[in-house]
């Protein structure tokens, strides 16, 4: 009989430690997702000023590569040029 | 004996209204069955005659109770009629006719079962219950009047209840359970309390003062007596006060007797001459009789013989009167001793021979031995040993017979108690069986909740483990996304800003070389004095077109070093350009006028800026080469898509259609297209030219 009692005490005391453990382990949870979703959401503004960086930047490569192009072709012009007028000097 | 005597008094007294109340009762009933005409409402008022003749005159109230009960058949009255029959049980109970009682208790009980009324169930089991208390069957008697409690408790009848506990109580006390009566008599009393009952509160008080002295605790006894005795006083019933008395009185020569105190026995003595004195001013029979029996036998112990006798004459003289028989006897008897102790064996004889002769008659045996003990000494004083002998025989004989009966009856009562006990401890037995299994059947089902909840609990548990653990998962997962995502962009920011710096670098050594160009055109120019017009032109040529990719460099530069260029650097750069253009050109007027609304801080990137300026330059330059305007308007305005800028000249203008769209036009369109802005051109011949960018 004693043994009965204290087999049902035993059950609700585990059952009532489980309970209490199962409620750490929900709010352990929430305190969880909301470390996520803070961590997340820096990572996510990282990404996208880096992505903002990457965009200007590519757009800054491509002007640079534009006036490297547009810088060649003139220099090979006035290259021409010179050598047109160093010619005319040595005929003169 | 006494006791006996004194106990039937107790339980009629519970039910009977006394004599005197009666009598006036009675009158006036029967006045009122004289003025009435109906037979039932007769018959109603005759019942209630009857009832009320039950504490004066037993046999007029049996005639009354037949009357009744033949009344009801004719007029078909069920239920006064079973009324008729519980008054005839009632009636023949208290004039211990105990077949004739139980023949009208079954009749009575018959009737019950068709009419089912609580009020008369009540009176039955009340009355059977008086019944079997004058049959000595004491357990029985108490169980009835446990059933008319169990009624009263149910209708929440307090006076029954408080009636039902007393009876019970009397039995207990006849059943030596002095503790269970005192247990009931106080419940009584508090009922008595809570109804503010003073009558009933005394008469409680008096029980227990009783049971006190069955307990043979006298001063006790004495002390609950006295209580009952002042509450009676300040009601002022004198048959209640009388009754006090006697008790008090009762107590007084039992304690005198016991501690052989002859003052204690004048003190019984006054308490009964009280009660005499109350019972003659009142007219209260009864009283008067117990007062006369108790003063006889007090004076008797006082050795005051003669006055022993003559309360006895009074006593025999009453009770004679009264035609009770029972009282005649004892008092006979009573009064043969007192002769006896006063030497006046004739007389004593006498009383005691028809004392016998009533005694062997009524089949008392109590009384018969105590005469025929009394006529055993009388004969032994008379110096006739042989009749002495014989009567002291006759009484062993009626002694053994009454204890050979008493131990039947005691031996029976035993069985029955017994038997009784054996099945309560068996019902007992069951019960505790019983009890142990449904204490059984709820532990295993607590056993079973329990486990239910544990593993209810567990599986909760094991389901926001789980939830955790794929949270965490998922969290790291994303997590590692996001970080190699990062990375990879950063990296390729890296290489893009690398590629940037070398650019740079390229840009300035193609810088400083165009300026050594120009620097050694201009050297070749004015050191050498050419006199070569071709070769001079060509020389301006080329130091024109090196000065403009200089400038071109260094705009490109300067929007590329800035991350954000604000309205503000545009506007005093394209402000810088038209001063120069106004400086190059003759005849052309230049405004530029900026919307005041706009912000000055308003930011574009360093590629949108670049290219706005672009455009804007290129538009000027368009204007000022083929358009030959004497005005050219630069606006800045805010427009509710964005950011208006608007070049617009007075020019010769074009046909769009005409137009073949040349490298100008087509840088103009990509630059636009290139920065998501929306380019529009607007000319017709001679009403000039306007360049409109929204962005």
């Amino acid at each position: 009989m004693e043994f009965d009692i204290l087999l049902i005490h035993g059950l609700l005391l585990l059952a009532l430690i489980l309970v209490c453990f199962s409620v750490k382990v929900f709010f352990n949870i929430m305190s969880f997702k909301r470390k996520a979703h803070k961590e997340n959401s820096v990572l996510m503004k990282d990404l996208e000023v880096q992505t903002q960086k990457l965009k200007l930047n590519s757009q800054k490569v491509l002007v640079f590569d534009n006036l490297t192009a547009l810088l060649m072709k003139r220099l090979f012009k006035i290259t021409k040029e010179l050598l047109a007028v160093q010619k005319m000097i040595f005929i003169s | 004996m006494k006791k006996r005597v004194l106990a039937i008094i107790f339980l009629i007294c519970n039910y009977l209204i006394f004599s005197q109340n009666s009598l006036k009762s009675i009158d006036s009933l029967q006045l009122e069955y004289n003025s009435l005409k109906g037979k039932k409402s007769k018959n109603d008022i005759l019942y209630k005659i009857g009832i009320e003749y039950l504490s004066i005159n037993l046999d007029s109230s049996l005639q009354i109770f037949r009357r009744v009960i033949k009344n009801s058949k004719i007029v078909n009255n069920d239920t006064l009629e079973l009324k008729g029959y519980l008054g005839m049980a009632k009636a023949f109970t208290d004039k211990t006719m105990i077949d004739s009682a139980d023949y009208y208790f079954d009749v009575s009980e018959k009737s019950l079962e068709v009419i089912k009324s609580q009020e008369l169930q009540k009176s039955l089991f009340n009355n059977k219950g008086i019944l079997l208390f004058h049959k000595s069957e004491y357990n029985l008697a108490a169980n009835e009047f446990k059933k008319t409690l169990a009624i009263a408790e149910k209708e929440a009848d307090l006076n029954a209840q408080s009636r039902s506990y007393n009876n019970i109580a009397i039995c207990m006390s006849y059943l030596g359970k002095y503790h269970a009566a005192l247990e009931m008599h106080i419940k009584s009393a508090k009922i008595a309390e809570e109804m503010n009952d003073r009558i009933g509160l005394a008469k409680s008080y008096n029980n227990m003062g009783l049971v006190y002295k069955d307990l043979n605790e006298l001063e006790k006894a004495d002390e609950y007596l006295l209580k009952s005795l002042l509450i009676k006083r300040e009601e002022g019933n004198p048959i209640d006060i009388v009754g006090s008395y006697l008790n008090l009185g009762a107590n007084q020569r039992a304690m005198g007797d016991k501690l052989k105190d002859s003052s204690m026995l004048f003190k019984a003595r006054e308490y009964f001459q009280e009660a005499l004195k109350l019972s003659i001013s009142s007219g209260y029979l009864r009283g008067k009789n117990n007062a006369y029996v108790n003063l006889a036998l007090v004076e008797s112990t006082l050795k005051n013989y003669e006055s022993s006798i003559a309360y006895g004459q009074k006593a025999l003289e009453l009770a004679v009167a009264s035609k009770d028989y029972d009282k005649e006897m004892v008092a006979r008897t009573n009064l043969g001793d007192a002769y006896r102790f006063n030497k006046q064996f004739n007389l004593a004889k006498q009383q005691l021979l028809q004392a016998l002769k009533m005694a062997e008659e009524s089949q008392n045996l109590y009384v018969k031995k105590e005469v025929l003990l009394i006529l055993s000494l009388l004969s032994k004083e008379q110096q006739n040993f042989e009749k002495a002998l014989g009567y002291y025989e006759e009484y062993h004989k009626v002694n053994d017979s009454i204890s050979s009966s008493e131990v039947k009856k005691n031996v029976d009562q035993l069985e029955a108690q017994y038997q009784n006990e054996l099945k309560e401890t068996e019902i007992q037995t069951q019960r505790a069986e019983l009890a142990e299994k449904e204490l059984n059947l709820t532990r295993k089902n607590t056993q079973i909740i329990g486990l239910g909840i544990l593993v209810s609990v567990l599986s909760l548990l094991g389901y926001l483990i789980y939830k955790q653990q794929k949270l965490k998962n998922k969290q790291l997962q994303k997590d590692s996304e996001l970080k190699i995502a990062l990375a990879k962009i950063e990296s390729q920011n890296r290489l893009h800003e690398q590629r940037i710096r070398i650019s740079r670098d390229l840009h300035d050594n193609i810088g400083a070389q165009l300026t050594f160009i120009i620097s050694s055109i201009e050297n070749l120019q004015y050191g050498f004095k050419i006199a070569n017009e071709k070769l001079t032109s060509k020389l301006l040529h080329m130091s024109a077109f090196t000065k403009e990719t200089i400038y071109e460099l260094r705009d490109t530069i300067w929007a590329m070093n800035k991350d954000e260029i604000t309205l503000e650097d545009l506007q005093a750069r394209i402000s810088n350009f038209i001063d120069k253009a106004d400086l190059s050109s003759q005849g052309i007027k230049f405004e530029f006028n900026t919307d005041e609304a706009i912000s000055k801080d308003l930011e574009f990137t360093s590629v949108k800026g670049m290219n706005i300026y672009r455009i804007l330059q290129e538009a000027i330059h368009n204007a000022i080469k083929y358009a030959e305007p004497s005005l050219v308007e630069i606006d800045i305005n805010k427009v509710e898509q964005g950011i208006l800028f608007k070049v617009a000249d007075n020019g010769k203008g074009f046909y769009m259609q005409n137009i073949k769209q040349g490298n100008g036009l087509q840088n103009m369109k990509k630059r636009a297209e290139d920065i998501g802005a929306e380019l529009a051109i607007e000319s017709n011949l001679d009403m000039g030219t306007t360049i409109s960018l929204i962005c």
